[in-house]
């Protein structure tokens, strides 16, 4: 069993795919409840296993569309923190192939907003002719745009 | 003759032998009668004068009693006044005075009057009423007369009227007016009594008026003689009335003497003359009706005002009924010739008309014959016609039958396709069942895969995890090849179970599709199958009526086969009657020549009858078209019936019920000759 697993997945029309040790399980059928007061990529907080999990929609917080599919908890020595993505596509054990900014995805690209925090690198996986962008999980809860969940006026 | 005997009866007698009692005045000249008339008025005229010249004269006789007594006073008066005289209590000159009175007042009253607001024309009666005062007396000695007393008295009354009606209004005016009226009064009612001579002044002394006495006297006895010639001239002229009255009324009563004299004589010659017109009118009335001895009926006896008046009266009502009654029996003849000949003539024709018919019925029976052999074909055609609709039943019998079992054979796939539509329905219902158990196997599948990931999740991190010198968290996630093992495991199940899942569901769609199809394709049919059974329960029905069509006209071709049989009998019996028709045809011609040679025998009945009346003479009519106008009736045949008709009614109009009960058999006569032509 190689260091190299991943999660292959899509969110908001983003092709992405996280390391397997960043993430704890999946959850399916969780109910949202909404909180006001917070940015639209932030959907709330749900019950998952008897645990109070606040849920990001990846792909709003990606520059994405809206996700609506399974949940991904986030590994507990991370954090705790849910991101809703749209569907797990599989588990990959290719390695990560770095990808150059020519060939990069518009939408997956870092923008002003996350003052230098953006999770997804430039590295991607390769499966079945398909590219999966890596997202940083850990680098992603831990950053200070993700933990304010703050509505912030446009 | 006293008077106790005497009475209008016996002066009547008395009259009547004075007076010629055939003389009516009724028939005198119409001039004579105006004197008749004027006489009585005349005789009242001249009694009137009379009377009127007793009384004048007996006036006359009293102005000369007065005058002798006033001259024979007058002279006695020369010696002394009478004693009456000085005590006299109204004088002539006080009634003088009282005129110039009323005159002064008249012309005062005319002067206010004039002066007055809508008096003027008031004015001038009091101005004539002045003018008769003044008048009046101006005239010295002599009394009013009656013409003043009048005059003034009316025109004093229209003041007091416009008194009363308020035209006069001031006082002094109406005082006046009634000054005027007590003033006459007073004139009007004193009597004139004194004496001339004692009347002249009384306000003078008593010599005075002796002086003026004699001068008075003397006016008085003009005055008397005066008065009596008036009266003398006025008996003259009374009395040369009364004479010319009486020569007139005794001119006017010889005049009507003359008159009814004359009347008299004319009676009296007229009666001498009436035996001789008597014996003239009968010598007259033997020449007139002479001739009616030959047969002449066009004789007149001439209705005179004598005795034989009445009888020419008669006898000429007996001539004129004779001749009504010759020629009444002249019309009858000559119309019974012409209606003989007519019936002949429709004899003739009537059996050219019979030998035609029976021709006519020969035929008539011939065609009934052949009508006869067609009715029974027809009756043939009609038995094999009733055969071929009995066939014709029989066969929409069997296509009824046939399609009762079409239609039964229709309910029993129907009844089938119902049934395979229930199943395909449940069919598809247990296809639903599937779907919701694959639904449940991809939830499961679902849950399968995020097992299986979880689990991959977990191995990979305690990969991960084993690298590192966590040992607890390895511990937690346990062996991790197991783990993996049982993930890709899971993970392989989950994707046979997803790919079986697929297939089942693909399957399930297919079958689903399916049976939609063939449901919708079953219904179809059902409903096809109900549109089917729908036409073949019509054509079941129009099979049905068929039948009973066909049966009815099977009874009716049956019933027509049946009537043309008999149809057939009864022609031959038509055309055994026609024969006895055609005999009975023949006899009738043979009797209607009998009958001919009896109308030649009665034409010469009546040409005898016509020659039997044919002696009389008969006046020209007045009509210019009717053929018994000659002198004579032989040889006149009148062929024209309506001018013999026309006779007829016009001596009908004479109002004879017989004329009319020749008229009616004349017109039943023609209405007969009518039928028999037709």
């Amino acid at each position: 069993m190689s260091e190299f697993n991943h999660i292959l997945f899509s969110a908001g029309g983003l092709a992405l795919a996280a390391r397997s040790a960043s993430i704890h399980s999946l959850h399916d059928g969780l109910v949202t409840s909404a909180e006001p007061g917070t940015s639209d990529w932030f959907s709330g907080v749900a019950v998952a296993e008897g645990r109070l999990l606040p849920i990001t929609d990846l792909g709003l917080y990606l520059n994405g569309g809206t996700s609506t599919g399974r949940v991904i908890e986030v590994a507990r020595d991370l954090g705790i923190a849910g991101l809703r993505i749209d569907e797990v596509h599989g588990v990959s054990r290719n390695r990560p192939e770095a990808i150059g900014p020519e060939t990069s995805d518009a939408p997956v690209n870092e923008d002003s907003s996350h003052d230098g925090q953006w999770p997804v690198r430039n590295t991607a996986i390769n499966d079945l002719g398909r590219r999966y962008r890596i997202v940083d999980i850990a680098h992603l809860v831990k950053s200070s745009r993700f933990l304010n969940v703050k509505c912030e006026p446009a | 003759m006293s008077l106790n005997t005497f009475s209008f009866g016996t002066l009547k007698d008395w009259f009547a032998r004075v007076w010629p009692a055939s003389v009516d005045i009724s028939q005198t000249d119409w001039r004579l009668r105006w004197p008749l008339l004027i006489l009585p008025f005349l005789l009242i005229a001249l009694l009137y004068s009379l009377f009127k010249v007793n009384t004048l004269g007996a006036q006359h006789a009293q102005t000369s009693m007065q005058l002798q007594t006033a001259v024979e006073s007058g002279l006695l008066a020369g010696k002394a006044l009478p004693a009456d005289a000085a005590d006299a209590p109204f004088s002539l000159t006080r009634f003088n005075s009282g005129i110039v009175n009323l005159a002064d007042n008249s012309s005062m009253l005319e002067k206010w009057l004039k002066q007055g607001r809508g008096t003027q024309s008031l004015a001038q009666y009091a101005q004539a009423m002045a003018a008769l005062a003044t008048k009046q007396s101006a005239i010295k000695g002599v009394l009013p007369d009656l013409e003043f007393w009048n005059g003034y008295s009316d025109l004093l009354s229209i003041l007091e009227l416009a008194v009363i009606d308020g035209d006069i209004k001031t006082p002094e005016a109406r005082s006046m007016v009634e000054t005027l009226r007590s003033g006459y009064a007073q004139l009007r009612t004193t009597p004139i009594t004194a004496s001339p001579v004692a009347s002249i002044d009384a306000s003078g002394p008593a010599n005075a008026e002796v002086a003026v006495a004699k001068p008075n006297q003397i006016v008085l006895l003009q005055g008397g003689l005066e008065r009596l010639r008036e009266q003398r001239a006025e008996i003259t002229r009374i009395q040369n009335r009364a004479l010319v009255l009486a020569a007139l009324s005794t001119a006017l009563f010889a005049l009507l003497l003359w008159g009814m004299w004359r009347s008299f004589n004319r009676q009296k010659n007229a009666s001498a003359g009436n035996a001789r017109n008597e014996q003239s009118a009968i010598l007259r009335l033997l020449d007139e009706i002479t001739p009616l001895a030959q047969g002449d009926l066009r004789v007149t006896a001439t209705v005179s005002e004598a005795s034989t008046g009445a009888v020419a009266d008669a006898f000429n009502f007996a001539v004129y009924e004779l001749r009504r009654l010759v020629r009444a029996v002249t019309a009858s003849a000559d119309l019974v010739k012409t209606s003989v000949a007519e019936t002949r003539e429709s004899s003739d024709q009537l059996a050219k008309a019979s030998s035609v018919q029976a021709r006519e019925i020969h035929r008539s029976s011939n065609y009934l014959n052949v009508m006869s052999d067609t009715m029974a074909q027809l009756s043939a055609h009609a038995v094999e016609s009733a055969r071929i609709a009995d066939l014709s039943v029989q066969q929409a019998r069997a296509g009824n039958d046939a399609v009762q079992a079409n239609v039964d054979g229709l309910l029993r796939i129907r009844d089938q396709a119902e049934m395979t539509t229930r199943l395909m329905q449940r069919l598809v219902e247990t296809s639903s069942a599937i779907n919701d158990r694959v639904k449940d196997i991809e939830l499961v599948v679902k849950r399968t895969d995020l097992l299986a990931l979880n689990a991959t999740i977990r191995s990979a991190a305690q990969v991960s995890y084993g690298t590192s010198a966590n040992q607890k968290a390895r511990d937690s996630y346990g062996n991790s090849e197991s783990v993996l093992q049982l993930s890709d495991d899971i993970a392989h199940l989950a994707d046979a179970l997803g790919v079986a899942t697929r297939d089942i569901a693909n399957l399930s769609d297919l079958i689903q599709q399916d049976a939609t199809i063939t449901l919708k394709s079953m219904s179809k049919t059902v409903s096809e199958l109900d549109d089917g059974h729908t036409t073949a329960r019509q054509a079941s029905n129009s099979l049905h009526e068929i039948d009973r069509v066909s049966n009815e006209l099977n009874g009716l071709i049956s019933d027509i086969a049946s009537k043309s049989l008999r149809q057939a009998g009864v022609v031959k019996q038509l055309s055994a009657n026609m024969g006895v028709i055609n005999n009975i045809t023949r006899d009738s011609t043979l009797q209607l020549q009998d009958s001919a040679r009896s109308l030649e025998d009665l034409q010469l009945i009546t040409a005898d009858l016509r020659a039997s009346v044919s002696d009389f003479k008969l006046p020209r009519e007045r009509s210019p078209g009717n053929n018994l106008s000659g002198d004579n009736l032989s040889g006149k045949n009148s062929t024209d019936r309506k001018s013999l008709s026309g006779k007829l009614e016009s001596e009908s109009a004479d109002g004879s019920s017989s004329d009319e009960h020749k008229k009616s058999k004349l017109d039943s006569k023609v209405a007969r000759n009518k039928v028999t032509h037709a």
